[in-house]
């Protein structure tokens, strides 16, 4: 769901996919776009049940009454994933940058992997 | 920082989204909600500007995301749809105000989530049409889905059944979408439209294609075009009450709202014309033509079968969204400014008419088109209003909904598409007789007993609904009004803009006068009356006191007949009919439930072996390829 951090992996992955030339890829993008349909769709059946539908007699007895602490943890999760957006940018630039750099094996071997003890100096 | 207009409007949209949500349980949230509408509308007239002219309002806020610059503007077009819809939402919300809330909140309904999910959408209805890219326009249109269901949803049972149905339809167009926009990012480097409109030109054939095959249909699941248009009768007219009249109003619109955006200004209809089918004279722009007028004919026919009001009306929203894309598709100055004035007028027609159909069930109890009848007498002024409201829906003088049709029905003409004339011209031949079941089985004949006590509308409901009613008339006579902001929309989408009058329009390829038209027939009612007062020959006689085929008829027999509505029609077009259009209809329900049925197949059942084989398969064509 745009804005929200997870909108944006997926958005980098499917223009990527898009990008290919190999017709296969494009297999893959119609999984992805069919995949998250049906995800979406699985979803909100439980944001259907939840605000619609009375919860079973034996639910409502065994249940504690926690609809303080709910709504408060709830509301921190909902608050803490619209915050994670801000934080998308930067975090999103920095493993954009270790994927650039992981492309180059070699590179990335002799710059970010520590050398093996013995031959170290 | 200065704030503009539309950071205004954005912002009074949000602080009533908010009043709703904190306030939604306290007395006179309705009103308090209605009020902020009224700002927004009040910000939108401040905005008039945009109406009469190609500029743009940005918002200050703007984002720069993973690369990828996000950003809010309104132009003609934004400004025409954000007029329907805050219009809309405040004719509907004072509607609910007073009587309607209180029954509803009796029988159970949620008056918080109503207001609020009702603000939600109308929030992110804005910011879908302010987007100034492709980015924010994805956002803007996930939004609407999302806050589309919570509006479907709320009255559980039937109406979550069908909310369900809605949102998998439009997660499916969803996706569309963002495919669409993954293949123009390769294509274009940018999600920005000024370098879309650049790369356009660029494209090959089939990059073409898959755009405009991605976004129509993606586009095209929200506006109801067939073969997607299952989901939306029983999705709007399950809609509590008012929460109907505004989603029939627009909702569906914001599906067109991005074709005229996507297909129409950033691709254009020349590159569409240029897509031909293989192995057939017809190319992509003429493909859609033909899916706007099968849209037309197959759910206003289907409208006719309908029993409950609700549902009627609903069924017909999504045919007369298909005169809205015929209109823009044929393209030249008559079909675009008809296409687009009909978004406007059946906004007005269609709002009034839910809200008349509200005023009944809220009175009566039902919208059962089987157990009403002869409330005429008890329900004048609701009556009237409906009266207005069918003739504008059916496309006759004097209302708005005539100039609209009469301008594509033109188009067609001058363009020499006779076929796509007659279709549009049978479509409307089945309004007319639906919306005249409509209104005979709610409102003339014989008043049932238990109907007896029954009382017109509060005001708090008849008024909304007589300023409604103004407007469809005062449009209709002085259509010059709207069509000053559709040649605004015109011009900014790229269309030949329409030269309009005060009373219609006036060109070389045809040209009307409503203001002559209306003279005319109100003269003709005029003489009408004058002989018929005159005469002196008439007799006021009590609604009991009748007979029929030489019996007369007391109170305990039933005369009226609505069951079985067109059983004379029947008589004469029933072999056609059974053959040929419920045929197609069937075939066409059937294909979809096939295609769902397929879809479930794939993914609710657990077919190990068909999932290896699939793999495996993949995995072998990935290595040879």
């Amino acid at each position: 769901m745009p804005p929200l951090p997870g909108f944006w992996a997926k958005f980098t992955l499917i223009t990527e996919l898009a990008g290919q030339t190999n017709p296969l890829y494009m297999i893959g993008l119609l999984v992805f776009l069919l995949a998250t349909v049906i995800e979406a769709s699985y979803l909100f059946r439980v944001a259907a049940k939840m605000y619609q539908t009375e919860p079973p007699e034996n639910v409502r007895s065994n249940s504690p009454d926690l609809g303080g602490l709910s709504l408060t943890t709830a509301s921190l999760f909902g608050a803490g994933v619209i915050a994670a957006t801000v934080m998308i940018s930067p975090l999103g630039d920095e493993l954009q940058a270790v994927a650039t750099q992981a492309q180059d094996v070699n590179l990335y071997i002799q710059t970010v992997l520590q050398p093996p003890l013995g031959e170290r100096q | 920082m200065i704030l503009t207009s539309l950071d205004e409007l954005l912002l009074f949209s949000g602080a009533t989204l908010l009043v709703a949500l904190i306030l939604g349980r306290g007395l006179a949230v309705g009103w308090m909600v209605t009020i902020l509408y009224g700002g927004q509308l009040l910000v939108l007239i401040k905005m008039a500007a945009l109406g009469y002219s190609d500029a743009t309002i940005h918002a200050s806020i703007s984002f720069e995301i993973m690369g990828q610059s996000l950003s809010w503007r309104f132009d003609a077009l934004s400004w025409f749809f954000a007029l329907i819809t805050v219009a809309s939402a405040l004719l509907s919300s004072w509607f609910s105000c007073g009587e309607w809330e209180r029954s509803f909140k009796q029988q159970g309904g949620n008056v918080w989530l109503y207001h609020s999910a009702m603000a939600l959408n109308v929030f992110t209805m804005l910011i879908l049409l302010a987007s100034g890219d492709l980015l924010s326009l994805f956002i803007g249109w996930e939004l609407v889905s999302w806050a589309g269901f919570l509006l479907m949803a709320m009255a559980g049972g039937v109406a979550t059944r069908a909310a369900m149905r809605y949102i998998t339809y439009a997660m499916a167009g969803g996706m569309a979408v963002f495919g669409g926009i993954a293949l123009v990012y390769v294509a274009a480097g940018s999600l920005q439209y000024e370098a879309i409109l650049t790369a356009v030109d660029q494209m090959s054939t089939t990059q073409l294609w898959m755009l405009v095959v991605m976004f129509g249909g993606g586009f095209g699941v929200k506006m109801g075009l067939l073969p997607f248009h299952l989901w939306q009768a029983p999705a709007y007219a399950e809609t509590p009450g008012p929460g109907s009249a505004f989603l029939g109003a627009i909702s569906s619109r914001m599906g067109l709202f991005a074709i005229l955006l996507v297909l129409v200004k950033l691709f254009g209809i020349v590159n569409i014309d240029s897509l031909k089918i293989p192995f057939t004279l017809i190319d992509a722009r003429d493909l859609l033509a033909w899916i706007a007028v099968f849209t037309i004919i197959l759910p206003t026919f289907t409208a006719m079968n309908q029993n409950d009001a609700r549902h009627l009306l609903a069924w017909h929203g999504i045919g007369q969204g298909g005169y809205m894309l015929l209109g823009v598709v044929v393209a030249d100055a008559m079909g675009g400014a008809g296409g687009l004035l009909h978004i406007f007028n059946h906004a007005t027609y269609q709002a009034a008419l839910f809200m008349a159909v509200t005023a009944v069930i809220h009175r009566t109890g039902t919208s059962d088109l089987n157990k009403l009848g002869g409330l005429v007498v008890r329900m004048p002024l609701s009556f009237m209003v409906l009266l207005v409201g069918i003739i504008g829906l059916a496309g006759l003088p004097p209302m708005n909904g005539f100039v609209s049709k009469w301008l594509v029905y033109r188009s067609l003409l001058n363009e020499g598409m006779p076929l796509l004339f007659l279709a549009a011209v049978i479509g409307t031949l089945g309004t007319i007789l639906s919306v005249y079941k409509l209104i005979h089985n709610i409102f003339l004949g014989q008043l049932r007993i238990e109907h007896e006590q029954v009382k017109e509308a509060p005001w708090s409901m008849m008024v909304p609904m007589l300023i409604l009613a103004a407007i469809i008339f005062i449009t209709g006579m002085f259509p010059g009004i709207p069509l000053a902001w559709v040649a605004s929309v015109q011009e900014v989408v790229g269309l030949p803009a329409t030269d309009y009058t005060l009373g219609g329009v006036e060109s070389v390829s045809g040209s009307l006068d409503m203001i002559w038209v209306i003279g005319v027939l109100f003269a003709g009612f005029g003489i009408g009356a004058v002989i018929f007062y005159s005469a002196g020959r008439s007799k006021r006689v009590h609604q009991l006191d009748n007979y029929a085929g030489g019996h007369f008829l007391s109170a305990d027999v039933r005369y009226q007949y609505s069951d079985n509505f067109y059983a004379g029609l029947m008589h004469l077009i029933g072999g056609w009919y059974r053959s040929s259009f419920l045929w197609l209809e069937k075939s066409v329900t059937s294909l979809v439930d096939f295609l769902s049925l397929v879809m479930q197949g794939l993914y609710r059942r657990a077919n190990a072996e068909f999932y290896l084989l699939s793999t495996a398969l993949f995995v072998i064509a990935w290595v040879v390829i």
